[in-house]
């Protein structure tokens, strides 16, 4: 649904970055990103059905330079991060981005003409290396969903993003929690390998609508609609 | 038709005639100098008015806390909220119950007996006397009841408060097995001091200042007969409790109201 | 006839109980001083939305009040909301990714701030802000992603 599109839609935005080594500014990382999404989306769409696993990857290769998912990863795994061996993190980082794919991947394929504005940045950096880039969609029922990117910049001179909040709701924070219940899980042990491998799994059953409220985020508290 | 009309222009002179008397009682009560004897009959005053309703305030409050923890954690327990039955009574009893419910006891109590004393002095001639004198009786007998009367009434409604939420907690956690720490600490989160307690203090002594007024000036007004005494007696009491009412709407809309 | 002294002594008694009901209704009822005894120090977090966060609402770390709202400013340019926050001393060693959420409480809804600490080495030190954030969501806005989620499937 247009909830799943979204967030598969930063998923896409990230498309845009690995093309243009030159575009230096957050902005315009995220503005080329989001021309580069409907293209791929209308080719995905003829070839999904016959070969999903070549839009995956697609999808991947592409996010590989654009998001910074070493820092994203740590941000999720946020205690815990000091607790976990290299190894670790490295796998985590790697099921994170894989669960962000086939978890959302299918999902961008609702998306269609729908307007996409990416806003001029209206204020000075905070900090040198941090910025937000704010992003507008406007669906064909005329709601607008406003995207901010918290991007920041590597030391390879470029800019990616480290997190997202899509209407109001921080996927990092969110995320941060899904981790830190099931590492709390009795079912796990509280064993890093285990939330780990589970990762995929728990991902697909986080409901948004339950963010922010009488702590009924824990990865259970789906209605069902969660299963692909 | 015209008669109605005249009767009701008279009542209207009458009760403009009466707020203006009242309000000259007033002000020559706080206006005059403090003589030497005036802290003995302001500590006597407190005593009348202040201690002896002590045990009305500290029956009514214990009751009055456990009902409204018996009947909230019966509607609260139907949607599973019984802890919030501590925030509930709480805010409830500082916010409205304790300064409306104690102003109405206070005036039917120590109000209703300020204006028979101060009646019965006009009845039997003891102002006029006090004049002949040269004894100022505003100083003398009204000043120290409104002084005591503005002192005892915050303090009652601070042990109706503290009395209502020990009854309340009393009810919910001993008898009705509310978890303590729920009880009170689902209170502390949700009770402000300023928010909750002082603007329930501040209708307490806007409260106190407007029956003592009332009660004070019935009796100065009273007609010097045994029914006028008890025409004055009434009168307190009935204009005393309304107006904590009417006043209590009208802060409440003030100090909590949200105007769109 | 009462002797003046009972009076006086009754008077007094009085007054001191007012006076104890008020430091009962303080420190028991209104949770004034519940805290921390080792001070405080402060942090700002920048919001989108803050609806029904109040002064004085806790912040809280694990379902543990760590501290509470000290004052809500606005930055009119930026269309944010600034909320500063006092925290115990004895909760040091946030790190300067951890999240500030702010969330509705149990059944009579009071809004509060809950921290997630973050991952990252250096942490938040008095005075710093964190940029890692959610606003109050409203009901509307959960009740159109719920139902979106159940219309697409």
């Amino acid at each position: 649904m247009m909830w799943k599109s979204m967030v598969a839609l930063f998923v896409c935005l990230l498309l845009g970055g690995a093309v243009r080594a030159d575009a230096q500014d957050p902005t315009a990382v995220i503005r080329t990103a989001s021309d580069s999404l409907v293209k791929v989306i209308n080719e995905g769409k003829t070839y999904f059905d016959k070969d999903p696993d070549r839009f995956y990857a697609q999808i991947q290769n592409v996010l590989d330079p654009t998001v910074d998912f070493a820092k994203f990863a740590q941000g999720v795994m946020a205690v815990y991060y000091k607790r976990a061996t290299p190894p670790q993190r490295e796998r985590f980082q790697s099921t994170f981005k894989t669960g962000l794919v086939r978890t959302y991947g299918k999902a961008l394929l609702d998306f269609g003409d729908e307007k996409i504005d990416v806003l001029p940045s209206d204020r000075p950096r905070t900090q040198p290396d941090r910025d937000v880039v704010k992003m507008e969609i406007h669906s064909k029922e005329g709601k607008v969903y406003p995207v901010l990117y918290s991007m920041r910049l590597c030391d390879d001179g470029q800019w990616r993003m480290y997190n997202i909040v899509i209407n109001g709701i921080n996927m990092g924070i969110t995320y941060r929690n899904q981790f830190a219940t099931a590492m709390k899980a009795p079912e796990n042990h509280g064993s890093l390998d285990e939330v780990i491998n589970q990762w995929a799994e728990t991902i697909a059953h986080i409901d948004p609508a339950k963010q922010g409220n009488p702590e009924g985020g824990s990865a259970a508290a789906t209605e069902g609609a969660g299963d692909e | 038709m015209l008669r109605y009309l005249r009767l009701l222009g008279q009542w209207a002179l009458d009760w403009i005639g009466a707020l203006g008397r009242a309000t000259l009682v007033w002000f020559w009560s706080m206006a005059g100098v403090p003589q030497r004897d005036d802290l003995k009959l302001l500590v006597k005053q407190v005593y009348q008015i202040g201690v002896l309703s002590l045990i009305i305030i500290i029956l009514s409050a214990f009751s009055i806390g456990a009902v409204l923890a018996l009947q909230g954690y019966t509607q609260l327990a139907r949607v599973g909220a019984e802890e919030s039955v501590g925030l509930g009574v709480a805010l409830v009893l500082l916010r409205e119950l304790g300064p409306v419910v104690t102003g109405l006891l206070f005036a039917g109590r120590a109000g209703s007996a300020i204006t028979a004393e101060i009646a019965l002095m006009k009845a039997t001639d003891q102002l006029s006397s006090m004049e002949m004198m040269g004894v100022d009786p505003l100083h003398r007998i009204a000043a120290p009841r409104l002084w005591a009367g503005m002192i005892s009434m915050p303090l009652l409604t601070l042990i109706f408060n503290a009395v209502a939420i020990g009854g309340a907690a009393l009810v919910g956690v001993d008898w009705l097995g509310v978890d303590q720490g729920g009880f009170w600490g689902g209170m502390q989160d949700g009770v402000e001091w300023w928010e909750d307690i002082g603007k329930g203090m501040i209708k307490t002594v806007l409260f106190a200042m407007v029956i003592s007024w009332i009660a004070v000036f019935q009796g100065y007004d009273s007609t010097p007969t045994p029914e006028g005494m008890s025409i004055a007696t009434t009168k307190t009491v009935v204009y005393s409790s309304v107006a904590v009412l009417a006043l209590d709407f009208m802060l409440t809309l003030v100090m909590y109201g949200e105007f769109k | 006839m009462i002797r003046m002294r009972t009076i006086e002594i009754s008077v007094g008694a009085f007054v001191l109980a007012g006076i104890l009901c008020l430091v009962f209704l303080a420190f028991r009822v209104s949770g004034v001083g519940v805290g921390s005894t080792s001070g405080t120090y402060t942090l700002l977090a920048k919001f989108d939305d803050v609806a029904g966060l109040r002064v004085r609402s806790k912040v809280s770390l694990a379902g543990v009040t760590i501290g509470r709202v000290a004052k809500i400013g606005v930055d009119s340019e930026l269309g944010e909301a600034i909320v500063t926050m006092e925290i115990n001393n004895d909760v040091k060693n946030l790190p300067i990714d951890t999240g500030a959420r702010i969330q509705t409480e149990g059944f009579l809804g009071g809004r509060y701030v809950s921290l997630s600490p973050g991952g990252e080495e250096k942490t938040l030190q008095n005075g710093d802000t964190i940029t890692n954030t959610q606003g109050a969501i409203g009901l509307e806005s959960l009740i159109d992603q719920f139902i979106g989620k159940m219309g697409s499937k």
